[in-house]
């Protein structure tokens, strides 16, 4: 059993030396002659014109938190679409319980107005 | 899916089924009827699940495992979730009318506080590590927001993210513990990963099972508070709304110990080198000592009962580890029963420390409570006997919790335990009747010159009053619901 975690051993020893060998080389091989340009932060190309510490509407947040809900959704509704002809129909009960609590959820945040931008 | 199925887990169908409900009534209904009907219906739901319970403990006969051995209903379990939905019930008799002030949705909070319930039953009763965690997560995510519940205060907020991130960082410890169990033995239920520990064909991987337990404990003292992860402890409770602390010093607690004595029980003989039970006297010794001489040194109420919750913890461990000594026939009587006193009088401590505030503004010092018992007759009664049954003064249930515990301790020669117990005990006599002297300082407080006190707070008070008074002269009948 043990021998067979070797390969790993080796393979993560490489790895980090590769990386931190590799930004060893960068740091004292490399020439480095600064200018404006090249200190400006990369945006597509196009001249900044604004300071990248901007404040963001606190909605966002709302949004990403309930796009991880939903997305969680789905990762355990493919693996339930992919194997329920195989259970019996307590797996179709069981997942629409699991989506009725999430539709509440849902009908809450709607109700909350939370999606309403003002 | 059949009928006895059902009826395992209709505690659990009851509370998700009431929680979403309440959700819904705060969403459809308009403000001032909302308050109302949502605390009605979470009421009847945790009366019904708690005669639910009652009625599986009477009809429970053998041990029922369902959906493949992830939930046990067993004796042990549903007594502890019977603590908890007291504790829960209680609480939610001291919200009504005072959740408005410190929450603009009392809905929002009723739910919390059901959903957080249906994670401790989950708890008390899971038997797989995964069926385990997913409800310590109900339970403690519910419990994150209810601190931070009133967010128009800074000490909420603060106390809610102290909680969450050390919370967020003691479950990593556990759940790299479960990943070294489940790496060891390749197993998820209890009783499974106790026999892959114990098996011979899993020898080498013994050593890696041993230490995913121990990081699996840390998660749990955690949780319970005890000796050396018990700094989040008073921080939380002092900022946390007093309503809440009650809820999290009793039915979280509550809870995490259950829990913790499932896995103790299960594992502890799974580990030959003795280490966990060595471990575990250090604990119960430290924290005993711990929280009963911070508790000495506090000036604020809240505070004071987080370190004296601290000391208490203290003592059921040492409960804990005298059942622990003798494996073959374990007594966890004490145990329930102190914790179900520990659960009455201290709900009921924060009965009359929430009945005392006002609007706003709650009960902090003990400048705050000088003179409340002229005042207030019957508030001043209460909560001087809260505070001599919590420091064991005879005929009053705490007298008779502690002195379950060390005539445990001392008929399972845990001596040395038994009497650093005793002494710590007379310790904290001193603090818990500075607060009765400061009930009956004769000072003038203007703070209770024009008030009238709620009934609800009485009423929860006046029930508390009467168990713990009734457990403290027939503790037999708490042992005979609990055995």
């Amino acid at each position: 059993m043990k021998e067979n975690y070797f390969p790993i051993l080796i393979y993560s020893i490489v790895v980090i030396g590769l990386a931190l060998s590799f930004l060893m080389m960068a740091q004292y091989f490399g020439p480095r002659r600064k200018s404006k340009q090249k200190l400006e932060p990369y945006e597509c190309g196009v001249e900044p014109f604004d300071s990248h510490r901007r404040k963001f509407h606190v909605k966002f947040y709302l949004i990403a938190t309930f796009f991880i809900l939903f997305d969680i959704e789905t990762v355990f509704l493919i693996p339930w679409a992919v194997t329920f002809k195989e259970m019996s129909m307590i797996a179709v009960f069981e997942m629409f319980f699991f989506l009725f609590i999430l539709g509440i959820g849902l009908i809450y945040i709607l109700k909350k107005r939370v999606f309403d931008w003002d | 899916m059949n009928i006895t199925t059902l009826n395992g887990i209709l505690p659990i169908l009851i509370l998700t089924g009431v929680g979403l409900l309440v959700l819904l009534v705060e969403a459809f209904i308009e403000r001032d009827r909302e308050r109302r009907f949502a605390f009605i219906l979470s009421l009847a739901g945790i009366i019904a699940t708690l005669v639910s319970l009652f009625s599986q403990l009477v009809h429970h006969d053998a041990d029922l495992l369902l959906f493949g051995g992830a939930l046990i209903v067993d004796h042990t379990g549903l007594a502890f979730s019977i603590i908890i939905c007291l504790g829960a019930l209680l609480v939610l008799i001291l919200s009504h009318r005072h959740v408005t002030r410190i929450h603009r949705n009392a809905g929002e909070f009723y739910s919390l506080i059901l959903f957080a319930t249906l994670g401790m039953h989950a708890l008390t009763i899971s038997n797989d590590m995964m069926t385990f965690f997913v409800s310590l997560e109900v339970m403690s995510v519910a419990v994150y927001i209810l601190a931070g519940v009133n967010r128009k205060s800074l000490k909420s907020n603060e106390s809610a993210l102290k909680y969450l991130i050390l919370g967020a960082f003691s479950t990593a410890f556990l759940l790299l513990g479960i990943a070294f169990v489940y790496g060891a033995t390749g197993q998820m239920g209890f009783m499974e990963i106790k026999e892959a520990l114990l098996s011979e064909a899993n020898a080498p991987f013994q050593s890696v099972g041993i230490l995913g337990l121990i990081l699996i404990m840390v998660g749990f003292i955690f949780k319970i508070g005890a000796f050396p992860f018990q700094q989040w402890v008073p921080d939380v409770y002092e900022g946390a709304p007093s309503i809440v602390t009650a809820f999290m010093a009793t039915c979280v607690k509550t809870a995490a110990f259950a829990i913790l004595l499932r896995g103790l029980f299960t594992f502890f003989q799974a580990d030959e080198s003795g280490f966990l039970m060595s471990a575990l006297t250090v604990i119960t010794v430290l924290t005993m000592i711990f929280g009963n001489f911070m508790a000495l040194i506090q000036s604020n109420i809240k505070r004071l009962i987080a370190y004296s919750g601290i000391a208490h913890t203290g003592y059921i461990l040492l409960a804990i580890l005298a059942a622990l000594s003798d494996p073959a026939k374990p007594d966890i009587t004490p145990i329930l029963f102190y914790l179900l006193v520990y659960t009455l009088m201290t709900v009921g401590a924060f009965a009359v420390l929430i009945g005392a505030s006002r609007g706003g503004e709650e009960v902090e010092t003990f400048e705050d409570i000088r003179g409340l018992g002229y005042k207030h007759k019957l508030l001043g009664l209460f909560m001087a006997f809260f505070f001599f049954s919590l420091a064991g003064i005879p005929s009053t249930a705490g007298f008779m919790g502690k002195f379950f515990i060390f005539k445990a301790a001392i008929s399972k020669e845990l001596y040395a335990l038994a009497v650093i117990g005793i002494l710590t005990a007379v310790v904290s006599v001193y603090y818990y009747l500075k607060i009765v002297v400061y009930l009956y300082l004769k000072e003038e407080n203007r703070r209770y010159e024009k008030y009238s006190i709620q009934w609800n707070y009485l009423l929860a008070s006046f029930l508390t009053f009467l168990l713990v008074l009734f457990l403290g002269i027939f503790p037999q009948f708490g042992f005979k619901l609990l055995k």
